[in-house]
């Protein structure tokens, strides 16, 4: 008796069809290690701001539960550094060496330190999409205001010193509107419409 | 039609011909599915005929096992997928009440109407029974309503309430229907007395079962997203971007553009909505980086008008350049970041010098004339916006989503 073998080949194919799919974009993929929405919740997740009290005691050897990493050039690395630290520069940050050295840094914190701090945010920003662990800091400020505010003469004042900060009383330099309130708040941008998301949709579920 | 009407292939006002066309086709399938005879419905219940079952349960797991995979390859943002909204107590009484009139008529309301357009006499009186019921529920309706609307749980999927992943929910599913396919078969020839013969000279479907089987089993494994898709920026690329300068706005171009009220230099504001609200730069939006890829900028990030620009700035440049990162990797096109943020830019504009160091150096006189000038507009309020930017009419997928009714069969 010969049974019809159609339904067999076609579901065959079509199965092998999608597995073939999915291999491709497998081997296709953008070498990230976490998804970017993860990444984007990871970024405050912690306290990751690694402020100059910390480092002071880390640098007078109180602790060695650190590894301090600068991203700056070599020429730069060379011309002076915090005591202790290693040099990956950030143009180098991805290079499977340095990953290596970010990954058996075991029981040891990274710390990212730069030329500025947006530098060392990015730089750990980049190893969290690598998938890199979750647990790497930045020391707040740049390379000159960490030695100065935490090395030559530490000021505990200067503890939390970061990018992050008004510095100004803005509103005193730039006239929003002439009551000094600012006009618009939190606007829609052009180009999306007002009411979108307030758009009400009647709740009539059909089926069968 | 989802991907054609957003992306402006089809006009939207040609919808409802597509609907009629699609129903049509619809119809057409389930007359020759044999859908037009209620003794297919009523089957189920007597335990001759389990098509009805079996369709339903084909289309529902290949909906779900092509959700799947679609949401897994990141080619479906699952956020954007409808989903019913439950209402507890007329979800159950609804369903009772159609269950019996399944039962009782044989048809389900669309099949009613595919059996009602071939001449079927029980399907018309079953579709006149439909619209008194619709007119009774309208007419009383204020009398139901608390029934109607009560108990509201929002939009939760059954996964959810159950506590377990998706993955395992469909794997469950899937069993479930497999093992439903063959216990109804078995039950259909005991019930019709099928000969041997007619049952051997059907096609095996275990090689079917077997891949289905094997392709749920996969996605207990697998993640339910992949890490990254194709769409984004890779990591080598982004970390070049990085290296690069070229995302960068001075002090200066920032400050000519909030004077002359540019339209296509948007100013994002990355902060906190309350430092937002206690001061921001003329005209700007506040998008945190949290916002960045959610459903509400997602318009405003993808299609970025020719020449326009728009620019991230936090205090200082740290917060700005993370947010540029997050969308850049999710490769929106573009987009800067203010060089030094507001601290620098202030300290630019009003820390700098009043005349030039080099009096014979044109460009240096310019650039501090300029900048006198700019100091002197922002500390009077000159730079207040005059109008807010009229909105420019862009259809959203939200925007088309037709309100209400979405049917079944």
């Amino acid at each position: 008796m010969h049974k019809n073998q159609n339904l067999n080949n076609i579901s065959i194919l079509f199965f092998s069809f999608v597995a073939i799919i999915v291999v491709i974009n497998l081997f296709t993929t953008n070498n990230y290690g976490r998804s970017n929405q993860e990444v984007v919740k990871m970024l405050d997740a912690t306290e990751y701001m690694f402020n100059y009290h910390e480092l002071h005691a880390a640098i007078s050897g109180q602790t060695d539960k650190y590894l301090l990493i600068d991203l700056r050039t070599e020429a730069e690395f060379e011309a002076g550094h915090i005591p202790g630290a290693v040099n990956i520069p950030f143009d180098e940050l991805l290079d499977s060496r340095n990953i290596r050295t970010i990954r058996r840094s075991g029981e040891k914190t990274p710390v990212l330190y730069a030329g500025a701090e947006a530098r060392a945010q990015t730089a750990r920003m980049l190893l969290l999409t690598k998938g890199l662990k979750t647990d790497i800091r930045v020391i707040g400020g740049n390379y000159d205001t960490a030695v100065e505010y935490a090395i030559e003469n530490f000021k505990p004042a200067f503890a939390a010193f970061k990018d992050e900060k008004a510095r100004f009383d803005y509103r005193r330099y730039m006239q929003a509107s002439p009551t000094g309130q600012p006009e618009r708040r939190r606007e829609q941008p052009a180009g999306i419409i007002p009411a979108l998301n307030q758009q009400q949709t009647t709740a009539v579920g059909g089926g069968c | 039609m989802a991907p054609f009407i957003p992306e402006g292939l089809v006009n939207p006002q040609l919808s409802l011909f597509f609907a009629l066309v699609l129903g049509i086709g619809f119809g057409y399938v389930l007359e020759q599915a044999g859908f037009s005879s209620s003794r297919k419905l009523a089957g189920v219940f007597y335990g001759y005929d389990f098509v009805v079952l079996r369709v339903f349960f084909t289309a529902a797991i290949t909906a779900m096992m092509g959700l799947l995979f679609l949401s897994f390859m990141g080619w479906i943002d699952m956020s954007l997928v409808y989903i019913n909204p439950l209402y507890v107590w007329s979800a159950i009484l609804g369903g009772g009440i159609m269950g019996f009139g399944f039962i009782l008529g044989g048809y389900c309301p669309g099949t009613s109407i595919v059996a009602a357009t071939v001449g079927k006499i029980d399907a018309m009186l079953f579709l006149l029974g439909a619209v008194i019921g619709i007119f009774i529920f309208a007419h009383f309706f204020s009398a139901w309503e608390p029934l109607f609307m009560a108990n509201f749980q929002g939009n939760p999927f059954i996964y959810e309430t159950l506590g377990m992943s998706r993955a395992w929910f469909a794997f469950i599913l899937v069993m479930v229907a497999v093992i439903a396919f063959a216990v109804t078969q078995k039950i259909e020839d005991n019930v019709n007395e099928t000969p041997p013969q007619v049952i051997e000279q059907r096609p095996s479907y275990m090689m079917p079962g077997m891949l289905l089987i094997i392709a749920i089993f996969a996605f207990l494994f697998l993640p339910e997203q992949r890490r990254s898709n194709a769409r984004e920026t890779g990591a080598t690329q982004l970390h070049a971007m990085l290296q690069d300068t070229k995302r960068f706005v001075d002090a200066e171009e920032a400050a000519y553009k909030i004077i002359h009220e540019d339209r296509g230099f948007i100013l994002i504001d990355v902060r906190d909505p309350e430092e937002f609200e206690k001061f921001s730069l003329p005209g700007a939006i506040n998008v945190t980086k949290e916002e960045i890829l959610g459903r509400r900028y997602r318009d405003f990030f993808r299609n970025p008008p020719h020449n326009s620009k728009r620019v991230f700035y936090g205090f200082g440049e740290s917060a700005a350049e993370l947010a540029w990162a997050v969308a850049a990797r999710a490769d929106f096109g573009n987009i800067y970041v203010l060089e030094g943020g507001l601290n620098g830019m202030f300290d630019t504009l009003f820390n700098g010098n009043d005349s030039p160091d080099d009096p014979l150096n044109l460009d240096e006189e310019f650039a501090v004339r300029f900048m006198t000038k700019a100091r002197q507009l922002f500390l009077e309020g000159e730079a207040i916006p005059t109008e807010p930017p009229a909105p420019v009419p862009i259809r959203t997928i939200i925007e088309l989503e037709t309100p209400g009714g979405r049917g079944g069969c």
